[in-house]
C-alpha cells in the first residue's frame, strides 16, 4: 500500500502549482525527509522545496529563547537548588535528580500546568475544592487520595518529601526567570511561551498554507498551537485506522479519539477512518526465541529470504521498503552482524549508546587510574587494562606490549609513571599525573588525539571521538570554576553524563535496508516489517525515567503517566501494521531474572483479540555438539627426535627427565608431551593472586639459604640452639627470596604491600614452624641441600636417557637418613603401594613418587651406606597437625604403616621407573589423553581436550 | 471498588498444599473469583506474588487462557466451579470474562502478577530520592563480579591498614593450616559470599557499626572471659598436682599412664591446656577413685586413699566448675578463634558499601532490607500510594520460601487489607521449603503468620488431593515421607521434621495402580563406581520408555548439583552421537538450561581459543589450542611445533592474521561475530545453539561496567556452570536435565534421579553461624560469627547449633520431597547402598535405605531394589501440553556490516585529518561553514554564533577562533557584500528535482536583476567543485531566475572563484 507520506505528497503536488509558500510540520525530522523525497518523486519539473519543520524546530523558530545543552541546564538548576535549599549538595550527586527535575519542569510547561498550584503543599489544607475550582471532581479525588496520608502520622520519608516539595515552586520560578533573563530556555519553556503567545493573540493569523501531518500524542502546548492554527485555516492530516479508532479500549487510539472530539480539531478528521489493519491482506508470523542473539540471526535469515525475491539492481530501492524495528537498542550490533552478506546498503536510524563504545571504556579506565594514583605510581590493574586497550594497541602495539611484559615479569603492583613513557606520543598523553581540576583537559587531549589519529580508516571511532569531545567540552564549561570536584565526584558525573548519551546513527534513509528504533518509525510505512524484542519492558519500554511528582498528582493535573506512554507505543506498534504486507514478530521466551519481560501486551492483544491469522513458532535448535576428538600423538620420527632433550649423547643441552616430568607422564602422557616435549606453555601472568607456586618458591629458597649458611659452620651439624630465635634471620631470607622472584633492586628494603604482606607473614610462619619441628629433631647432620642428582636409563633403541632432579634436603641422625621434600600444597603422605605410585587411572600420590625417586637416587649415589633411608615430606600436615609425624605411610586406609626404611622397596620402584621410561621412548606407544578425568582439573590443556 | 468479601469473616486464607495438589490452579482460581466478581477496574487492586520468574509467566498465561476460554465458550476444568461459586450463568461469565480480559490486555499494568523481587523493585524505584539513592541505579544479580572487584580493592589496602592486615594474616594462616587453597583472593571470595545472604542483611548494620576500637575492646573482653576460666581451672589443677607430687606419685601409678586419665587431666589443666572430660575413662573416674589407679602400682592402697579423700574432691569441683563455666569459655574461644573472619566481614561489607555507591548499583539481595527501611519510617499506604498502586487483595504463592525480611514488607499491607475485610490468600507447603540459603523461612508459614494475625482471622485450609501423580507414586510418597520424617526426628531428637511432615499424606486422584516407583541401591565400589553403573543404566531406561512410545520430552533427570547434571549430559550426548552414527532406532537427546556447557562444543572451544590468542599472543597454550581446533587434529606433532614457534601462517586463516589489530579493538561481542565469520563456524549447524548461547553471554557481558577482553576471560574462568550453559526454549524432543531446585513447581511424566546420595549436612565445612552470646559478661557483643561444626555442641551456642543442624537436615529432606514428587507416572531413583560400617543418617541414601526397611515399605524391598508397579504397566495417559511449531536456525548469518552502513558522519569532518602541530586540532572550516548557513545578513552573525555554540560546545579558545573567522567572512570587503540587507537570501536552498533528486545550494541571493549562488568549500580545491556549482546555475536558470552568477568560496583562505557569470535560460 501507498505510504502515508507519499499519499500526502501526491495530493499536494496535484493541488498546488508551487510549493515554496507551503509550510509542513511533522512530528520529527525524518518524516520531513521522507516527505521531501516523495514530493520530488511526484514532480515534473524542478521546484523550490516547501518549508519543512519538525514541530520542535517550528517552536524554536517561533521563539526568541535559545536552548542550551542539557548539562548547562542541569548545572544552572543545581545552583538555584542549592541556593533555595541553602544546601551544598555536590553536582555529581545532584545530576541525576536535576535531570529528573528538569524533565518534570519540562513536562509541566509543555502541559501548561500552573507550577505554583501543582507544587502546592496540600498536607495541611482541607479546602481543596476552593483552591482548585478548575479541576474536575475526579482530579480532586486523586489529589485528596494522595495528600490525605499527610494528615496522619509523621514520618521521615514524608518529611523528606515535603521539605523539597514546598521549595519547588520557588526553585521553578527562580530557575525559569534566570534562564529567561539570559535569553535561554529549555524545550518546555519554549513551547509554553509560543503556545501562550499564540493563544493570547487577538486575531488569528492566516494559516492556510500550513499543513500538519502525522501527529498522535500532543502535549498541551502542541494542541494549543495546532488548534489555533487550524482556526486560522491550517490543514491537519492524521494517520489513523478504524481498528483502534473505533475500539474504545484500544490504547493506540487514545489520543486520536480525543482529538476527533476536540472542538477545533474535530473538523480535520475525515468522517471514516480507513480500515487497513483488518482489511488489507497481510501475513503475520510470531516466533519465540530464547534470549537475544537468536532473534538477530532469525531476522537476518528473514532478510535473506526477502532478498531472494528481488532483482539485484532494484535491491537498494526495494529494500528501503523493509524495516527491522529494534525496541531494544542493544540489539543493534547483533542485528547488523547477522544480516546476509549479499546485502549492499544498510541504513541505521537510532541512537547508539556512548557507553558501549571502546572510547568510553578507555576514558573510564583513565579516570579510574588517576583516581587510584599513589605518589608517582598507578595501579597495575588499570595500567595493564589501558595498555591492552584496543586503541592503545592499534596505535602502538609494540611499545604497549613491551611495557606490559616489563610490568608482568617484574610483577609491579604499583607502576611508576616513568616506566610508562616511550617515543610514541600517546604514552605521555595517557600516563601523566593529573589533578582532578585538570581532568577534562586531560581527557580532551586524549580524545582529540584519538580523533585525529583514526583518520579515515576507522571513521566510527572518529564519530565516537566527536561525541565524546562534545560532552567533555560541555563538562569543561561547567566545571571550569569548580574547585571542589574530586576524582570520585568527577567519575560519577562523567559516568552519568555519558550513560545517558546516544550517538545518533542516521544516514541516507531512502536506500537499502532500514534498521531503526521504535520511535524512529513514526510516520513511515514499510512492506516488510521485522519486529524484534517484543517483550514487556521493551515494547512498551520500561518506565525508566522517574519523576518527582507523585502519580496521583500527575493524574490530577493531566501530566503524562505510564498509561500515556504505553498508549504512544501502542500507536506506533499498530501503525506499523496498517500498510504492511508481511509482519514478522520475534520475542524472547526467557523472562529476566526478576520476572519482567514476558511477551509484549501488544502481541497478546493481536493474538487474543484481533482475529488476524497469526502463525506461531518457536525457535528450537537441536543440541548436538561435535564430540571431542581423541587426541593422540603417535611417536613419529620427529617426536622421537624431540625426546632427545633427555638424551645427553645427542643433545648437549639435555636436561634430566625429572620426577615432576615423570609425574606428568604417569598422570597423562599427552600432558607430558604438550608440556615438556612440545613445550606449549602459558604466558607469564601478573601475579595479582600470589599463587601456590610463588609461595612454594619463597619457602624453598629461604629454607635452603638458611641451612646452606648453617652447614658451613659445623660440618653440617645442626644443633637445637641453631634453630632458636631465628625470626629476624628468616625475614632476611624471605626478603632475598622476594628480590629474586620479582627481580627487585638488590640491597634496597623490600616493601610489602597488597597481598605480599600476607604472603610474607604466612611464609614466615611456615618457615618458623619448620625450624620448630627441626629443633625437636636436632641435633642432626645435613647431608645434601638442593642437590642435583642424575642417573641413566638405557632404553630399547639404545639411547641413554638422563634422569635427574633435585633433592631438597637429606639429613642424618643416628642411623636414619631422611630424604626430605618441602611441600606447601595439600599433599598427603599416604599411599597404597609402590605400584600405586605408577597407576594411571586413579588417585596417586605424586609427592610420594618424588621422594621415593629421591631415595632411589640417593641409594644409587651412596650404595654402601647401609643406613635406613626415610623419605618424607615437610608439609602443612606434618607441621601443623600434631597427629602427623614425618615419613610416608603405606597401605590401605585401615592398615597403614609408616615406612621407616625405604630400602626394601627401592628395587621394585626402580623397575617400575625403568618400565615407565622405556614406555616414554617406545615408538609404538603414542602419547594419549588420560582416562582419569579428575587429573584434568587443573591441567593447562583442558580447553583443548574439552575436559 | 467493592471487591469480593468472603462469606467467611476471616480475611486470611492460608492454603497448606502438598505437592501436586493444584496450588497454582487454586491461586489462579482465587484471582479469577476476585476479578470476575468485581468491576473491571478492580483488577489493579489484586496483587498475586509468585516466587520465580517462570512461575509468574505461567500464572499470567493461565489466567489469560482461562479467561479466553470462558469468553469463547470453550470448556476447561475451572468453568463449572467458577459458575457455581460466582453464582453466574454462562452468558454472564462470558460477558464478564471478556470485560476482564480486555482490561488485562489494555490496562496491562493493572494485571499485577509478579515476583516479589519485581514488585519490590517497582516500589523502591519511586523512593530513591528520599532514601538518598541515585535513581538510575542498576540492579545487580551477579555477585561474583562485584565481589571480585571489592576484594581486589581490599587486598590493595593490605600493608597500609594494620588491622586488616592482621586479620588477613590470621585468615591465611588458618587456610594454610587447613590445607585449603592458597589463592587468597579466591578463598576470600567464597568466604565473602556470606554477606550476600539475607540472614546477614538483618545484622549488617550492626556489623558495619563495629569500629576498630570496638574490635579491640571486644577481643579484650573475650580474652578476659576465656582467661578467667582457665585461671580458675588451672589453679585447682595445680593444687591437685601439688598433692600428687607431695606424695611422690608419678604417671605410672595411674591407670593408662598419661593417656586420657585423671593424671593427664590435672597435668594439662595445670599447664593451662584444656582437656575434655567427657570420655568414658574420665566419666568412670569421676564416679569413684577405684578406677584411677594402676593395679600393678606398688602404692595402690595408699593411693586410693589419697585419691578418694584429697584428689577426687578437687576433680569434682573442677568438673562442676566446667559444667557451669565451660560452655561460656568454649563460646569465647570459638568466637576468638574465628574473630578474624568477623573482622574481615565487616571490612568487606564496608568496601562493598562504597563500591555500590561508586558504581550506582543495588544488589538484588539488598532490596528487601532497603524497602524495609522505607516502610519502617513511614506508613505503608503512603509508600504504595506514591507508586500509584493501591492493592487490596494479596495472593502470595510459594510462601514457604519467603524470607522474614520480605514478609516484614508485606505484613503491613496484608494487615491493612485484612483490617478492611479484604480477602488475602497465602499458599505454600513447608515441605517444599528448599531456599533457606536465600533467606526462605518456613516457620512463617508453619506458625508465625497465623499467630501474627490471630486465630480468629485466619482460615487454614488444606489441599490434600494429589492431581499430579499416579496412585503408586502418591502412596509411595505418603508412606516414605511420613516414615522418613519420623525417623529423622528421632535421630535428631527434635520434633521439627515430624511436625513439618505431619500432613504429608495425600489422597489419590488417579487409579490406585497407576504409575510406578523404582529405587535401586548399588554397591558403592571404588572411585564411585556406582555412578558409572547408573550412567550405563540411563540409556536402558530411555530405550524401555521409547519402546512404550514415550517421547523423550516427557522424561526429566533431576540432579542435586550442576556438575552431576553435566556428567549425565555429557554421557548422553556421547551416546546420542554414537546412536546417530549407528542409525540406532533409539534416541538419547537431552537438553538442559543448566548443565550443557557452551564450551563443551567445538565451535565455542575454538572461539575461546581465538579469544585467548588475541588477548595474549604469547600464550603458547592458546596458540596450540587454536591451531589444533582449526586443523582438526592433523599431524599434531608438527602442528604443535609450529604453534610453539609462532609459525602458524599457513595454519590460521589469512584474514585472521591480517585483521588482528582490527580485531583487538572490538568489543567481546563483536569479536565473536567476526571470528565466527572468519573461521566460518556457522557451517556447523548442529552447534548453532552453542554459538547462540555463547554470543548471548558475551552480549550480556557487554552491558557491564568493565567489558574488556581480559576481564571477560577472567570472568569466564571463574563463573559457574549454570551461567555458561545453553538456553533452550521448551519444545523439541529431548529429555530435560535440571537441578532439583529448578524443578520445583514443575512436573514431568517420568522422573529419574540418578545420584540420590547428597549429604544431610552442609556440603561445605566453612559455613558460618551468626550467634548472640547469652553469657552476661559477653552480652554486649551483639552478633558474632562462629564456624558451624560439632565443636559448637560444647559451647553455650549449643542450642543454635542443634537447631541449625535440624534445619540443614530438614532442608535436605525437603529436597528429597521436591524431587520425589515431580513425577506423574514414574519415579526412578538410584543410590549407593550404605556401607556396613556406616552408622546413623548422614546422607539421603542412608535415610532412604533405613526407610525402605521400615514395615510400611519393606514388603516391596529386597535389600537392593524397591519396586512398586513397573515401567511397562505404569504408563499413564495424560494430555501433553500443546506444542508450538518449531523452527531451526539452519544458517547463522554473519556479515561485515561496517562496509555497508550508510551513515551521516559528523566526526569525520570535525577533526583534522593530520596531526598538524604538536597538539591536534579540530576542523574549523567545517564549523564555519555550518555557522554561515545560519546567517542571512551580516546583522545575524552574532546570534548565529551564539546559538551555534549553544548547540556545539567548544572550548573557549576554539570558540574565539571560529568567531573571528566567521566575522572575517561577513565583514570581508568583497564577500561581505553578499551579506547585505538588499538581498533576498536563501541559505541551504533546496530544489526538488523530478524523479526524487534534489540540490541543496549553500547560499542563494536573489536581487532585482541578478541572482547569485555560492557554495562554501573547505580544504583543497577540487575540479568537481566547479561542476557542482555549474549545475546549480543550470537548475536556477531552468527555474527562470535571471542572470545567474555562481561562485565558489574557499573558506580556508577566503578565496572567491567565479564559475558562471550572468547565465540565463537558453544557454543550457
Ligand atoms: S586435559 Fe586431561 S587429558 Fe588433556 S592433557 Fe590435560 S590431563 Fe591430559
Amino acid at each position: 500500500m501507498k505510504p502515508f507520506l507519499k499519499e500526502l505528497a501526491e495530493k499536494m503536488v496535484k493541488e498546488r502549482t508551487t510549493l515554496d509558500e507551503l509550510t509542513f510540520i511533522f512530528p520529527n525530522r525524518r518524516a520531513a525527509l521522507y516527505f521531501e523525497h516523495h514530493l520530488a518523486q511526484s514532480l515534473e519539473k524542478p521546484k523550490w522545496a516547501p518549508r519543512l519543520f519538525s514541530i520542535e524546530e517550528y517552536f524554536r523558530k517561533e521563539s526568541k529563547l535559545l536552548e542550551p545543552d542539557r548539562l548547562t541546564l542541569i548545572y544552572r538548576l543545581h545552583q538555584v537548588y542549592n541556593e533555595t535549599l541553602k544546601r551544598q549538595e555536590a553536582f555529581d550527586r545532584f545530576y541525576f535528580w536535576g535531570d529528573m527535575l528538569l524533565r518534570d519542569f519540562d513536562e509541566l510547561d509543555k502541559y501548561m500546568v500552573n507550577a505554583a498550584h501543582l507544587f502546592k503543599d496540600l498536607s495541611k489544607i482541607k479546602e481543596l475544592d476552593e483552591v482548585f475550582d478548575y479541576l474536575t471532581d475526579e482530579q480532586k479525588t486523586f489529589l485528596k487520595n494522595f495528600w490525605i496520608h499527610f494528615s496522619e502520622k509523621e514520618s521521615n520519608t514524608k518529611d523528606a518529601f515535603l521539605l523539597l516539595w514546598q521549595k519547588l515552586p520557588k526553585i521553578y520560578s527562580d530557575y525559569t526567570k534566570g534562564l529567561r533573563k539570559d535569553g535561554m530556555g529549555y524545550e518546555g519553556m519554549i513551547h509554553r511561551e509560543v503556545a501562550e503567545r499564540i493563544s493570547k493573540a487577538a486575531k488569528t493569523a492566516d494559516n492556510s498554507n500550513v499543513v500538519f501531518a502525522g501527529f498522535n500524542a500532543l502535549t498541551k502546548a502542541e494542541a494549543v498551537l495546532i488548534s489555533k492554527m487550524v482556526e486560522g485555516g491550517a490543514q491537519v492530516f492524521w494517520d489513523t485506522d478504524a481498528y483502534y479508532m473505533e475500539d474504545r479500549l484500544q490504547e493506540a487510539g487514545l489520543f486520536l479519539r480525543q482529538y476527533r472530539d476536540h472542538s477545533s480539531l474535530k473538523s480535520t478528521f475525515p468522517p471514516d477512518a480507513p480500515d487497513n489493519i483488518r482489511k488489507s491482506p497481510k501475513k503475520l508470523e510470531l516466533t519465540g526465541v530464547p534470549l537475544r542473539i537468536g532473534q538477530a540471526k532469525l531476522a537476518g535469515g528473514k532478510v535473506a529470504e526477502i532478498l531472494e525475491g528481488m532483482k539485484r539492481e532494484d535491491m537498494a530501492v526495494e529494500l528501503a521498503r523493509t524495516v527491522i524495528v529494534l525496541p531494544d537498542e542493544s540489539m543493534l550490533l547483533p542485528v547488523l552482524h547477522s544480516l546476509p552478506d549479499e546485502l549492499q546498503d544498510i541504513n541505521v536510524t537510532m541512537g547508539y549508546p556512548l557507553r558501549e563504545t571502546p572510547l568510553y571504556s578507555l576514558v573510564d579506565l583513565l579516570v579510574e587510574m588517576q583516581l587510584r594514583q599513589r605518589k608517582n605510581t598507578f595501579s597495575y590493574r588499570e595500567v595493564l587494562a589501558i595498555l591492552g586497550h584496543s586503541y592503545v594497541v592499534s596505535l602502538a602495539a609494540k611499545e604497549a606490549e613491551d611495557m606490559r611484559n616489563e610490568i608482568i615479569t617484574r610483577n609491579r603492583v604499583f607502576v611508576n609513571i616513568d616506566d610508562l613513557q616511550s617515543e610514541h606520543p600517546v604514552f605521555p598523553l595517557l600516563f601523566r599525573l593529573v589533578e582532578p581540576t585538570q581532568v577534562t583537559h586531560y581527557l580532551l587531549d586524549v580524545v582529540r588525539f584519538l580523533g585525529t589519529s583514526f583518520a579515515g580508516k576507522q571513521s566510527f571511532d572518529r564519530e565516537y571521538a566527536y561525541h565524546f569531545y562534545k560532552q567533555l567540552a560541555g563538562l569543561d564549561a561547567i566545571l571550569k570554576d569548580s574547585t571542589t570536584i574530586d576524582w570520585r565526584g568527577y567519575q560519577k558525573l562523567l559516568r552519568q553524563v555519558i550513560q545517558s548519551q546516544r550517538m545518533p546513527f542516521s544516514g541516507e534513509p531512502l536506500r537499502g535496508l532500514q534498521v531503526m528504533g521504535v520511535l524512529e518509525t513514526r510516520n513511515l510505512d514499510f512492506d516488510n516489517v521485522i519486529f524484534l524484542s517484543l517483550n514487556e519492558g521493551m515494547l512498551p519500554a520500561a518506565a525508566s525515567q522517574g519523576s518527582y511528582i507523585p502519580f496521583a498528582v500527575r493524574r490530577a493535573y493531566g501530566l503524562p503517566t505510564n498509561d500515556h506512554r504505553d498508549a504512544i507505543y501502542a500507536y506506533l506498534f499498530y501503525r506499523l501494521l496498517q500498510r504492511s504486507k508481511n509482519v514478522y514478530f520475534y520475542y524472547n521466551t526467557e523472562p529476566d531474572i526478576i520476572g519482567n519481560g514476558e511477551m509484549s501486551r501488544f502481541v497478546q492483544q493481536v493474538l487474543l483479540e484481533s482475529g488476524l491469522q497469526i502463525e506461531r513458532k518457536i525457535l528450537y535448535n537441536p543440541v548436538d555438539p561435535h564430540l571431542p576428538r581423541q587426541i593422540e600423538i603417535p611417536k613419529t620420527s620427529a617426536v622421537m627426535e624431540q625426546l632427545n632433550r633427555y638424551v645427553p649423547a645427542s643433545n648437549p643441552e639435555a636436561r634430566g627427565l625429572s620426577p615432576s616430568h615423570l609425574n606428568d607422564y604417569i598422570e597423562c602422557s599427552l600432558r607430558f608431551y604438550l608440556k615438556h616435549v612440545a613445550r606449549l606453555m602459558e604466558a607469564d601472568q601478573i601475579d595479582e593472586d600470589v599463587d601456590a607456586r610463588v609461595f612454594g618458591n619463597i619457602i624453598h629458597d629461604s629454607i635452603h639459604w638458611f641451612y646452606d649458611d648453617l652447614r658451613q659452620k659445623d660440618n653440617g651439624w645442626v644443633k637445637p640452639e641453631d634453630l632458636r630465635n631465628q625470626r629476624a634471620v628468616m625475614e632476611q631470607y624471605i626478603d632475598k627470596a622476594f628480590i629474586k622472584l620479582y627481580k627487585l633492586r638488590e640491597h634496597e628494603a623490600v616493601v610489602y604491600e597488597g597481598q605480599r604482606v600476607v604472603v610474607k607473614e604466612s611464609a614466615l610462619a611456615f618457615l618458623l614452624k619448620i625450624l620448630e619441628k627441626d629443633e625437636q629433631h636436632a641435633p642432626f647432620q645435613i647431608l645434601l641441600l638442593e642437590h642435583e642428582f642424575a642417573h641413566d636409563i638405557t632404553v630399547s633403541d639404545g639411547r641413554v636417557v638422563k634422569i635427574g632432579g633435585k633433592i631438597d634436603r637429606a639429613d642424618r641422625k643416628d642411623t636414619v637418613t631422611r630424604i626430605i621434600d618441602y611441600k606447601t600444597g595439600g599433599d598427603d603422605s599416604n599411599f597404597e603401594s609402590i605400584p600405586a605410585l605408577f597407576t594411571r587411572d586413579g588417585k596417586r600420590n605424586k609427592a610420594a613418587f618424588q621422594t621415593f625417586h629421591y631415595a632411589f637416587a640417593f641409594r644409587l649415589m651412596y650404595p654402601l651406606s647401609g643406613e635406613k633411608l626415610m623419605p618424607g615430606l615437610i608439609n602443612r600436615k606434618s607441621l601443623f597437625d600434631s597427629r602427623v609425624g614425618f615419613g610416608h605411610t603405606m597401605g590401605k586406609v585401615y592398615s597403614r604403616t609408616t615406612i621407616s626404611d625405604a630400602t626394601p622397596y627401592l628395587d621394585e620402584f626402580g623397575k617400575l621407573l625403568e618400565q615407565t621410561v622405556q614406555e616414554i621412548f617406545d615408538p609404538s606407544v603414542p602419547f594419549r589423553q588420560t582416562t582419569y578425568e579428575p587429573a584434568c582439573e587443573w591441567c593447562l590443556y583442558k580447553g583443548m581436550c574439552r575436559r | 471498588m467493592a471487591g469480593i468479601k468472603s462469606l467467611d469473616p476471616r480475611p486470611y486464607i492460608i492454603y497448606r498444599s502438598s505437592a501436586g495438589s493444584g496450588k497454582t490452579r487454586t491461586l489462579a482460581k482465587e484471582f479469577l473469583l476476585l476479578a470476575l466478581s468485581s468491576e473491571p477496574g478492580y483488577l489493579k487492586h489484586i496483587l498475586a506474588v509468585t516466587f520465580t520468574n517462570k512461575a509468574t509467566q505461567e500464572m499470567k498465561d493461565r489466567i489469560v487462557r482461562y479467561l479466553a476460554d470462558f469468553r469463547d465458550g470453550r470448556h476447561n476444568n475451572l468453568r463449572d466451579e467458577l459458575l457455581k461459586e460466582l453464582g453466574m450463568d454462562e452468558p454472564a461469565l462470558k460477558r464478564k470474562s471478556e470485560e476482564v480480559l480486555s482490561t488485562i490486555l489494555h490496562e496491562y499494568s493493572s494485571f499485577a502478577v509478579s515476583t516479589i523481587d519485581a514488585f519490590f523493585q517497582r516500589v523502591i524505584r519511586s523512593f530513591t530520592r528520599e532514601a538518598g539513592l541515585l535513581g538510575n541505579f542498576r540492579l545487580e544479580v551477579d555477585y561474583d563480579i562485584v565481589l571480585d572487584e571489592v576484594i581486589a580493592q581490599l587486598l590493595d589496602e593490605l600493608g597500609s591498614d594494620p588491622q586488616l592486615t592482621d586479620w588477613m594474616i590470621q585468615f591465611s594462616s588458618r587456610k594454610l593450616q587447613d590445607g585449603e587453597n592458597w589463592n587468597v583472593a579466591r578463598t576470600l571470595k567464597s568466604f565473602a559470599m556470606e554477606i550476600m545472604k539475607e540472614q546477614f542483611k538483618e545484622i549488617e548494620e550492626e556489623v558495619l557499626k563495629a569500629t576498630p576500637e570496638r574490635h579491640v575492646a571486644v577481643r579484650k573482653l573475650l580474652e578476659k572471659e576465656s582467661g578467667e576460666f582457665m585461671k580458675a581451672m588451672s589453679g585447682m589443677a595445680r593444687q591437685a598436682m601439688g598433692i600428687i607430687e607431695a606424695h611422690r606419685l608419678t604417671k605410672d601409678d595411674f591407670k593408662g599412664k598419661d593417656r586420657g586419665t585423671v593424671f593427664k587431666y590435672f597435668r594439662e589443666f595445670a599447664a593451662g591446656v584444656y582437656v575434655d572430660s567427657s570420655n568414658p575413662t574420665m566419666l568412670s573416674a569421676i564416679g569413684g577413685a577405684g578406677e584411677w589407679m594402676a593395679k600393678q602400682s606398688l602404692k595402690y592402697k595408699e593411693l586410693l586413699e589419697i585419691a578418694e579423700t584429697e584428689l577426687r574432691p578437687i576433680l569434682l569441683e573442677m568438673v562442676e566448675y566446667e559444667k557451669t563455666h565451660g560452655p561460656g569459655w568454649h563460646a569465647a574461644t570459638a568466637i576468638l578463634e574465628n574473630y578474624y573472619s568477623y573482622g574481615l566481614i565487616s571490612d568487606i561489607t564496608r568496601k562493598l558499601q562504597s563500591y555500590k555507591e561508586e558504581n550506582n548499583l543495588m544488589l538484588l539481595v539488598d532490596a528487601s532490607k532497603f524497602l524495609n527501611g522505607i516502610i519502617r519510617q513511614s506508613d505503608t499506604p503512603f509508600v504504595y500510594e506514591k507508586v500509584g498502586s493501591y492493592f487490596q487483595n494479596f495472593l502470595i504463592d510459594e510462601f514457604q520460601d519467603t524470607s522474614s525480611l520480605q514478609w516484614k514488607n508485606f505484613h503491613p499491607l496484608l494487615k491493612e487489607a485484612g483490617d478492611q475485610g479484604k480477602l488475602n490468600l497465602i499458599v505454600g507447603d513447608v515441605k517444599q521449603s528448599i531456599y533457606r540459603w536465600r533467606g526462605g523461612d518456613l516457620s512463617l508459614l508453619q506458625s508465625s503468620v497465623p499467630e501474627q494475625f490471630g486465630a480468629g482471622q485466619v482460615d487454614i485450609r488444606k489441599l490434600n488431593r494429589n492431581f499430579r501423580s499416579g496412585g503408586r507414586v502418591v502412596s509411595f510418597n505418603n508412606k516414605f515421607f511420613s516414615s522418613a520424617a519420623a525417623l529423622l526426628s528421632m535421630t535428631l531428637n527434635h520434633p521439627l521434621p515430624a511436625e513439618v511432615y505431619a500432613d504429608v499424606a495425600q489422597e489419590i486422584f488417579y487409579p490406585e495402580t497407576s504409575g510406578f516407583v523404582e529405587a535401586t541401591f548399588l554397591e558403592r565400589g571404588e572411585d564411585d563406581l556406582w555412578k558409572k553403573k547408573v550412567l550405563d543404566e540411563l540409556p536402558r531406561i530411555f530405550e524401555r520408555l521409547q519402546d512404550q512410545g514415550v517421547p523423550l520430552r516427557d522424561i526429566a533427570i533431576l540432579v542435586r548439583r550442576n556438575d552431576e547434571g553435566q556428567e549425565v549430559a555429557n554421557h548422553l550426548l556421547r551416546l546420542q552421537g554414537l546412536a546417530e552414527r549407528k542409525r540406532s532406532k533409539y534416541k538419547y537427546k537431552v537438553v538442559s538450561n543448566e548443565s550443557l556447557r557452551v564450551d563443551g562444543s567445538y565451535t565455542v572451544g575454538l572461539l575461546l581459543a581465538a579469544l585467548r590468542y588475541l588477548h595474549n599472543p604469547d600464550d603458547a597454550v592458546a596458540r596450540g589450542h587454536l591451531a589444533y581446533e582449526v586443523t582438526g587434529g592433523q599431524q599434531l606433532d608438527t602442528l604443535f611445533a609450529k604453534a610453539r614457534h609462532r609459525k602458524l601462517d599457513e595454519v590460521l586463516p589469512e584474514e585472521f592474521l591480517r585483521q588482528q589489530p582490527h580485531l583487538r579493538r572490538l568489543s567481546v561481542f563483536e569479536l565473536t561475530e567476526e571470528l565466527i565469520r572468519i573461521f566460518q563456524l556457522s557451517v556447523h549447524t548442529t552447534e548453532i545453539s552453542y554459538l547462540q548461547a555463547f554470543q548471548d553471554i558475551t552480549l550480556e557481558f557487554s552491558s557491564r561496567e568493565k567489558t574488556d577482553l581480559g576481564t571477560f576471560l577472567e570472568w569466564w574462568d571463574s563463573i559457574k556452570v549454570d551461567k555458561k550453559s545453553i538456553k533452550v526454549s521448551d519444545g523439541g524432543d529431548a529429555a530435560t536435565i535440571l537441578t532439583i531446585h529448578k524443578a520445583k513447581g514443575l512436573q514431568f511424566r517420568y522422573v529419574i534421579i540418578p545420584f540420590c546420595n547428597w549429604r544431610m549436612q552442609h556440603e561445605h565445612q566453612s559455613n558460618m553461624l551468626w550467634v548472640q552470646p547469652k553469657e552476661e559478661s559477653l552480652s554486649g557483643l551483639g552478633h558474632v560469627a562462629v564456624r558451624y561444626g560439632s565443636d559448637l555442641a560444647k559451647t553455650s551456642f549449643r542450642e543454635e547449633y542443634e537447631l541449625e543442624k535440624v534445619k540443614v537436615n530438614l532442608d535436605n529432606l525437603n529436597l528429597l520431597y521436591v524431587a520425589f514428587t515431580r513425577a506423574e507416572a514414574g519415579l526412578m531413583v538410584f543410590a549407593p547402598r550404605p556401607g556396613e560400617s556406616s552408622k546413623g543418617i548422614s546422607s539421603v541414601n542412608d535415610l532412604m535405605y533405613a526407610v525402605m526397611n521400615q514395615p510400611e515399605l519393606s514388603h516391596a524391598f529386597d535389600g537392593s531394589t524397591f519396586r512398586s508397579g513397573s515401567l511397562e504397566e505404569g504408563l499413564m495417559v495424560k494430555e501433553s501440553a500443546e506444542a508450538l511449531e518449531t523452527i531451526q536456525l539452519d544458517r547463522y548469518h554473519s556479515c561485515d556490516w561496517r562496509k555497508k552502513l550508510v551513515i551521516k558522519r559528523e566526526g569525520a569532518e570535525f577533526f583534522e585529518d593530520e596531526i598538524s602541530e604538536a597538539r591536534t586540532k579540530i576542523n574549523r572550516g567545517i564549523l564555519v561553514h555550518r555557522i554561515l548557513s545560519l546567517i542571512r545578513h551580516q546583522s545575524d552573525a552574532e546570534t548565529a554564533l551564539d546559538s551555534f555554540f549553544l548547540e556545539v560546545t567548544l572550548l573557549p579558545e576554539e570558540q574565539k577562533d571560529i568567531r573571528d573567522k566567521v566575522m572575517s567572512v561577513v565583514q570581508h570587503p568583497q564577500i561581505g557584500q553578499w551579506y547585505g540587507k538588499e538581498w533576498d537570501v536563501r541559505n541551504e536552498a533546496l530544489v526538488l528535482l523530478p524523479g526524487g533528486g534534489q540540490k541543496r545550494m549553500d547560499r542563494l541571493m536573489v536581487g532585482k536583476k541578478q541572482t547569485i549562488v555560492v557554495d562554501y568549500k573547505t580544504g583543497a580545491r577540487k575540479a568537481a567543485d566547479r561542476a557542482q556549482v555549474e549545475q546549480y546555475a543550470g537548475v536556477l536558470a531552468r527555474m527562470g531566475y535571471p542572470a545567474v552568477t555562481a561562485y565558489l568560496l574557499y573558506l580556508d583562505d577566503l578565496h572567491v572563484e567565479e564559475v558562471v557569470r550572468n547565465t540565463t535560460l537558453g544557454l543550457f
